[in-house]
């Protein structure tokens, strides 16, 4: 994901904070008539999606109408219901695959197809919907809009939060109240999720990209530079998540969180239930225990191999879907190896509920993250091995002052973050604190607004 | 819900209007701002210093391209003293700025001014000026250069903005303040704990982050983003392009100063290799070198010399150390063998 200073197009900000006034006085007009009104918001999202990409607006919406009809003529046969699901898993991975594969080969295919930002995460929607339809989960199956409005709500359309089809479709069918208390929780998110990502994020992305571009930066340096990386994708998906959910919300929509104190995390398992905690489920729903159960069936129900494998082939999965190169690889399987471990160690001490010390656990497992994000930040395995194995420590001389400066850099960053989590864990007086930090965010924004924000992180999935 | 934003309200007064009321008191500017649409006052002349001090008879100006040219091998093979000022991630709005304020306003201005460029950036004001690339570019600009405002970054400001500037001093030093701010918690620990000024500090900084230490492939990919917003067959129609950029200016300025200016293409490794090059560039190149001709200026492609070899490269357009010398040589002499016409030392 190569980013310019200051470079980049804002498609997933500018466009929705553009059009906002237009798609809310009409969403806004329209709500006490559910169809025109559930009409209006799905038009609104495919015209938006296409001002910034209109070959993607086109290859949304043919793939929008394959889903639903497919999903709806599923045949009735147990074997032809199968090989029609595994067609429509196909087409859409096969989709995914063209759009992502920006580089190499497949350039042509691109450059015809236009870029299709957040087909990613359109892509695991549909799997969703094809998974629960062939699975007969839903009591009354959706019509062509509520299908086409859950998987290209516009909130959520370029990095999710993916949310369970039944459960949002719901949402879609019951009529919407929007009051001042839903504008008026809406509001904090919106500037919460500006905050950052314009303040924390674009600055951190600024020094971790200029650690992560050296030819052979100090041990000590890229320490630094992944835990720079650690709250600046931190502060950019949660960001995004912030948006979503407050634009949602002046639509009336409730959304899932999709982050929850990650770095705070006890254990890698806990770790993976706060953050991305919609595709964690996914995972966890689609890959994991299908997997694992077939893993059980071919033993003999016999725990050994899918202890192991089922979280391996899940991580490595994850790693896959978050990118192309051997780190996006190696993350996932580091991440599935450690989740193999904890399993373990979580075995090993399950009679005792917490074996070590809070402080210790949350302060191994951020550090085990951080050895992850340095995977999954480096620009290829063989700078990652040159640096541990060729690597000054870096903690003299001019090395040393650079590497101070620049953790001064990501304290100052990290900082709001933190004092966000005191101020929400501070009981009554939160009706103060609330307000005031929400008051210098949005001074500190003022100034922080640079003519060139960068996209979210997350838009390239 | 109304508790809440009665209480949001009240610390946003209590907190906005100082902090505005300071910025208007910090940068001496009267409210409402006026002369919005230009550069702050202060620039550094750092480097007007220097060219006062050196005197050289030629200033070479250029991005990053021109960081490992040899000053003494280009001194000895122009056979006159010549300056080499790179700035990494420049543009022609840069390079004018510097142009018109650290070489013109100089006590004793060189007798020729070398432009190293790359595609079309000398008809593209506006390549390179937003975000960060705005903090380097106010560093060598000030408020009577409303003209270079209008040409690199105007065109790209809103009304809104405008409105913003106007209205709100935070908003409209927010560079000022951003880069105070970051300055001074960058330099403060070092400061502190190892008595490391802000030199120190940024000599440090200079030593690790400098541009020589990135990584050669992750520099075709900045390269590669870099121009890909430049390179868009529109950027190449001369005709419509060259009255919207600086070029004209830089032209007569340098006619009116007495300065010779000489504009050198920047060859790329894939040059060196013998790729050739698309009708549209060709064709572009040519018009560019009609009309610098045309104005008073020099053009010259060294990729139509020859000489460069691939293997002088660390990347597409970046020298390697082991050859910097010996490729600044070639460079130097495909220069003065187009100079044959002035007078030496």
């Amino acid at each position: 994901m190569p980013v310019v200073d200051g470079m980049q197009p804002n498609l997933g900000l500018m466009s929705p904070l553009l059009a906002i006034p237009v798609v809310l006085l009409a969403y806004w007009a329209t709500l006490r008539r559910l169809r025109l009104n559930n009409l209006v918001l799905l038009v609104a999202g495919f015209w938006l999606y296409a001002w910034g990409s209109p070959v993607g607006g086109l290859l949304l919406f043919i793939l929008t109408l394959f889903n639903y009809y497919l999903a709806k003529y599923l045949p009735s046969s147990a074997q032809y219901r199968q090989v029609a699901l595994g067609f429509g898993l196909a087409v859409n991975i096969l989709v995914w695959i063209v759009c992502r594969n920006e580089s190499g080969q497949n350039a042509f295919l691109m450059a015809a197809a236009g870029f299709a930002p957040g087909m990613s995460f359109y892509m695991l929607r549909n799997v969703s919907y094809l998974v629960e339809q062939y699975r007969g989960e839903f009591h009354q199956p959706p019509d062509f809009v509520e299908y086409a409005l859950y998987v290209s709500f516009y909130p959520q359309i370029f990095s999710g939060p993916i949310e369970k089809p039944a459960l949002f479709i719901e949402q879609i069918r019951k009529p919407r109240l929007v009051n001042w208390r839903w504008i008026g929780n809406a509001f904090p998110l919106i500037l919460l999720g500006l905050f950052k990502k314009i303040t924390i994020a674009d600055n951190l992305g600024i020094i971790v990209e200029r650690i992560f571009r050296l030819d052979l930066p100090s041990r000590m340096l890229l320490a630094a530079g992944s835990l720079g990386f650690a709250f600046e994708i931190y502060a950019d998906f949660s960001g995004y998540t912030d948006l979503s959910r407050g634009f949602a919300g002046l639509l009336g929509f409730e959304t899932s969180e999709n982050f929850n104190q990650p770095y705070l995390a006890l254990n890698l398992q806990d770790f993976w239930q706060r953050w991305h905690i919609s595709l964690s489920r996914w995972l966890r729903d689609f890959i994991f225990f299908p997997l694992r159960r077939a893993l059980l069936k071919i033993t003999g129900w016999r725990r050994g191999l899918a202890d192991w494998a089922a979280p391996l082939v899940t991580m490595a999965v994850s790693g896959f879907w978050h990118g192309w190169g051997w780190t996006f690889m190696a993350w996932g399987l580091y991440h599935g190896l450690l989740l193999v471990l904890d399993q373990k160690v979580q075995r090993f001490h399950k009679r005792e509920l917490n074996p070590y010390p809070m402080c210790l656990q949350r302060g191994v497992t951020f550090m085990l993250v951080l050895v992850g994000w340095s995977i999954f930040r480096a620009p290829s395995l063989g700078w990652l091995m040159q640096i541990w194995m060729k690597g000054s420590w870096g903690l003299d001389g001019s090395q040393g002052i650079a590497l101070m400066a620049v953790m001064s850099l990501i304290m100052m960053y990290t900082l709001p973050l933190g004092l966000y989590a005191l101020v929400k864990a501070s009981g009554k007086a939160r009706v103060v604190l609330e307000p005031a930090f929400f008051a210098l965010a949005l001074t500190l924004l003022v100034i922080f607004a640079a003519s060139g924000m960068r996209d979210f992180v997350y838009m390239d999935f | 819900m109304a508790k809440k934003l009665i209480i949001f309200l009240a610390f946003f007064i209590a907190i906005f209007i100082p902090t505005n009321q300071a910025v208007l008191n910090r940068y001496a500017v009267q409210y409402p701002l006026e002369n919005i649409r230009s550069f702050k006052a202060d620039f550094r002349a750092d480097y007007r210093a220097v060219i006062n001090r050196e005197q050289p008879r030629v200033v070479v100006i250029g991005d990053s391209a021109i960081r490992e040219l040899n000053e003494a091998v280009f001194s000895d093979v122009l056979e006159r003293k010549t300056l080499i000022f790179s700035a990494p991630g420049s543009g022609s709005a840069y390079w004018y700025l510097f142009f018109r304020h650290q070489v013109l306003e100089a006590q004793k201005p060189p007798d020729m001014v070398l432009f190293f460029f790359r595609g079309a950036t000398l008809t593209e004001p506006d390549y390179l000026v937003d975000g960060n690339y705005r903090i380097r570019l106010e560093e060598v600009a000030s408020s009577e250069d409303a003209d270079v405002y209008a040409l690199a970054v105007g065109k790209n400001q809103n009304a809104l903005v405008d409105l913003l500037e106007r209205y709100l001093p935070l908003f409209a030093y927010r560079s000022e303040i951003y880069q105070q701010l970051v300055a001074q918690v960058r330099n403060g620990l070092p400061g502190w704990l190892l008595k490391c000024d802000a030199l120190c500090v940024d000599n440090a900084f200079d030593q690790v982050f400098d541009d020589s230490q990135i990584n050669a492939v992750l520099w075709e990919d900045l390269l590669r983003e870099l121009d890909k917003s430049i390179d868009k067959p529109e950027n190449y129609d001369f005709t419509v392009r060259v009255s919207s950029s600086l070029l004209p200016l830089i032209l007569k300025d340098a006619r009116n100063a007495g300065i010779l200016p000489v504009f050198v293409r920047v060859e790329y490794r894939s040059q060196a290799a013998g790729k050739a090059e698309d009708d549209l560039t060709m064709e572009y190149m040519q018009e560019l070198q009609h009309y610098i001709q045309q104005n008073g200026g020099l053009y010259i492609d060294p990729a139509k010399s020859g000489g460069l070899e691939p293997g002088m490269y660390r990347d597409e357009i970046h020298l390697n150390d082991e050859n910097a010398a010996a490729a600044s040589a070639i460079i130097a002499q495909i220069i003065a063998n187009h100079l044959d016409f002035l007078p030496r030392n």
